[in-house]
């Protein structure tokens, strides 16, 4: 079992947990919201519920960077392995299967899902990326740590496929700083 | 296949968090005169009861299962608010221990189809800041989902009902409230 797993399987079981249905149903009712509010448009509902995943993103990386004691990154694979091992573990109890494609780019396989428990997508609504807010989760998170990423489901159970799977490709690393705007005179 | 039965506490504190700020960005900005502000908070208060309502409604249909509230043997009259007591008392301890991993604090009837229920330390509000207006417009908003929640649990169980909910913070502790159910 790798440092990662095993971290994550600490974590995990000394964390205050909160009911999974109540999430799925929470996170049902938000879903049911939005696209209400987008008069159905499927596009604009992926790309809302996209953007909240993001913000949560932004914010839960303190939560874990705070809480999780995770060794320092020096590569990708290294981060990808700490996110899926340890971050989705943490979070969410779930076992992740990181797989590495290339230096710059992993997918993250797995079989629970804690936002889809009891969900079925209606034929007129297989547009509909429901458990979209992970991509958000991550590109957020990885902002953070200087990763723009591009983020995707590329196999999902509510479309027929036996897994999930979110493919993340790194498309640009951004240098540390505070940007040419704060720079002393 | 075997299916999560728990998240993290953070993981749904980030979700609550995020419902919150979606229902506020998505009704309408308020207005320029004082009643479309009223109105948009209203706006922004009955979609926060209707989630509530949809995951109350759900979260009893699973808990439910397999159980009667009835009162058998009295008269029929007592025999329905018996009954509608035992709903109650179970939305009390079972669905609020799932929801908020403790009971209500303290429940009052007068028997005719009014029930007070009080939370001394409701969890969603313990983290706000004593003393502060914009504190206290967050946590009216917020409770709307509970009040849903209760709404919606009565309703499944075939108990059609008005809830609304008073803020018994005394500007120290902002985590009191409690949920006034009037069965129609």
């Amino acid at each position: 079992m790798s440092k990662a797993t095993s971290n994550g399987q600490q974590l995990w079981n000394k964390v205050p947990k909160a009911n999974a249905e109540l999430f799925a149903l929470t996170y049902g009712a938000l879903v049911t919201e939005v696209v209400r509010d987008a008069d159905e448009n499927l596009a604009t509902v992926n790309e809302k519920l996209e953007k909240i995943g993001y913000s949560i993103g932004i914010r839960c990386v303190d939560e874990f960077l705070a809480k999780s004691n995770s060794p320092y990154c020096k590569t990708l694979a290294e981060t990808a392995e700490v996110l899926g091992k340890t971050a989705f573990r943490m979070f969410l109890g779930i076992v992740v299967d990181v797989v590495q494609h290339s230096p710059s780019s992993f997918s993250l396989n797995f079989q629970d899902n804690p936002l889809s428990l009891f969900v079925e997508l209606p034929e007129n609504y297989k547009e509909l990326e429901y458990s979209i807010l992970y991509c958000g989760v991550i590109r957020g998170a990885l902002e953070m740590l200087n990763y723009k990423v591009d983020c995707q489901f590329v196999k999902s159970p509510l479309k027929g496929d036996d897994t999930h799977e979110i493919k993340v490709d790194v498309k640009q690393v951004m240098s540390d700083g505070a940007g040419e705007d704060y720079q002393e005179e | 296949m075997s299916y999560p039965t728990s998240v993290s506490d953070a993981a749904m504190e980030f979700l609550m968090t995020e419902v919150l700020r979606y229902v506020e960005e998505s009704t309408p900005k308020e207005g320029e005169t004082e009643e479309q502000a009223i109105f948009a908070k209203e706006m922004a208060a009955a979609k926060m009861e209707r989630m509530g309502f949809s995951v109350g409604y759900r979260l009893c249909e699973r808990m439910a299962q397999n159980r009667t509230f009835s009162a058998g043997g009295k008269d029929p009259s007592m025999a329905v608010a018996a009954a509608q007591l035992e709903a109650v008392k179970f939305l009390c301890k079972e669905i609020w221990m799932e929801v908020f991993r403790k009971q209500i604090d303290k429940l009052q009837t007068n028997h005719r189809g009014v029930f007070v229920l009080k939370d001394m330390e409701l969890r969603w509000l313990t983290r706000l800041p004593p003393n502060t207006e914009t504190a206290r417009v967050t946590a009216i908003q917020l409770l709307a989902f509970p009040c849903g929640i209760i709404r919606g649990c009565l309703s499944n169980l075939g108990i059609p009902a008005v809830v609304s909910c008073d803020f018994l913070a005394d500007g120290q502790n902002m985590s009191a409230c409690s949920f006034n159910i009037k069965i129609k």
